[in-house]
């Protein structure tokens, strides 16, 4: 009898501890799908790298390098080697520089970002900095990028 | 043979005891890491640039400051007030630092070896032992007679 009642024992013992083992590996792998479950969001990152690349492009030892007229509006991309083609028909950028002094403006990419309804998936990302014209003449440069990219990066 | 009875029932009302609350620890503990676990990273993560404390942007800015002859004058002049006014445009205005990162800028003249603090901009990060700001930032710009110190006071979370 009590022989009968020690196997029982032990038996309940280690349903109990697989019980545990269960909860507890369950508890760690969702953990661990809480921490690497979630994309990472470079539309951030993107931004600020595009942003810079543009400074980069249009000033040379604090001066503006270009004169601002057609020809480096129409050809802003390729003078400043900027690809915003993507895999995606649409354009996935945005991109638009203001030079406030000047009244000039470059636009580049899909404008259909800017004025999107879903303001929750399109990232939008501003920066300024300060430059000089050709004259020496302060001039404030906003640029303003907008990326959708809503199925590669996190929503 | 009565008494014996009883003392194996209580030993066994001791042992289901213990086991319910080991179990009970065990998922207050586990309950707890999901916790922490979830408000540690409740959402998507975002990537960022490896230092956020050298702004390219700022250091272009600047560098086209003291491009401009006038500008240099200014700083030369170490008149306090006009170079406030200047340098708050740039920081304020056209960075947009104010109000928006955590870091803040700050610019420091030095004329003839006397060294001039030119404002003090919205300063947040302090070393939490000595209480001093701690420069992250930081541009030196030497010229025959002066010494502009520009640098960004944060503690690895600069926006």
């Amino acid at each position: 009898m009590t022989g009968k009642n020690k196997k029982g024992m032990e038996k309940m013992i280690s349903i109990y501890w697989f019980a545990i083992l269960a909860l507890t590996a369950g508890a760690v792998v969702y953990m661990v799908l809480i921490f690497y479950g979630n994309p990472y969001d470079v539309k951030g990152l993107e931004s600020d790298i595009m942003m810079n690349n543009v400074a980069d492009c249009i000033l040379e030892n604090g001066h503006l390098k270009y004169e601002l007229n057609n020809e480096l509006k129409n050809g802003f991309l390729n003078i400043c080697h900027i690809n915003l083609e993507t895999e995606e028909p649409e354009g996935q950028y945005y991109l638009e520089i203001e030079f406030f002094e000047k009244g000039f403006r470059i636009s580049e990419g899909n404008p259909n970002l800017k004025n999107n309804s879903n303001k929750n998936s399109v990232f939008s990302g501003s920066k300024s900095f300060y430059s000089l014209d050709k004259n020496s003449n302060e001039v404030t440069v906003k640029m303003n990028v907008y990326i959708n990219k809503v199925n590669k990066n996190a929503g | 043979m009565q008494d014996k009875f009883f003392n194996s029932r209580k030993a066994q009302t001791g042992t289901t005891t213990t086991w319910i609350v080991a179990t009970l620890i065990i998922i207050v503990v586990l309950g707890i890491s999901i916790a922490a676990v979830n408000f540690a990273f409740p959402g998507k993560k975002n990537a960022s640039l490896v230092d956020k404390e050298k702004d390219f942007l700022a250091t272009k800015s600047i560098t086209s400051f003291l491009s401009k002859k006038e500008n240099v004058d200014l700083l030369k002049s170490g008149d306090k007030e006009k170079i406030e006014l200047k340098m708050k445009r740039i920081l304020y205005d056209i960075l947009g630092t104010f109000g928006k990162n955590p870091g803040a800028w700050n610019l420091e003249l030095e004329k003839d070896g006397k060294k001039t603090d030119v404002d003090t901009y919205n300063v947040i990060a302090v070393d939490p032992i000595s209480g001093s700001g701690i420069p992250a930032f930081e541009t030196n710009l030497n010229s025959n007679e002066i010494k502009l110190k520009f640098w960004k006071e944060c503690q690895g979370i600069c926006g």
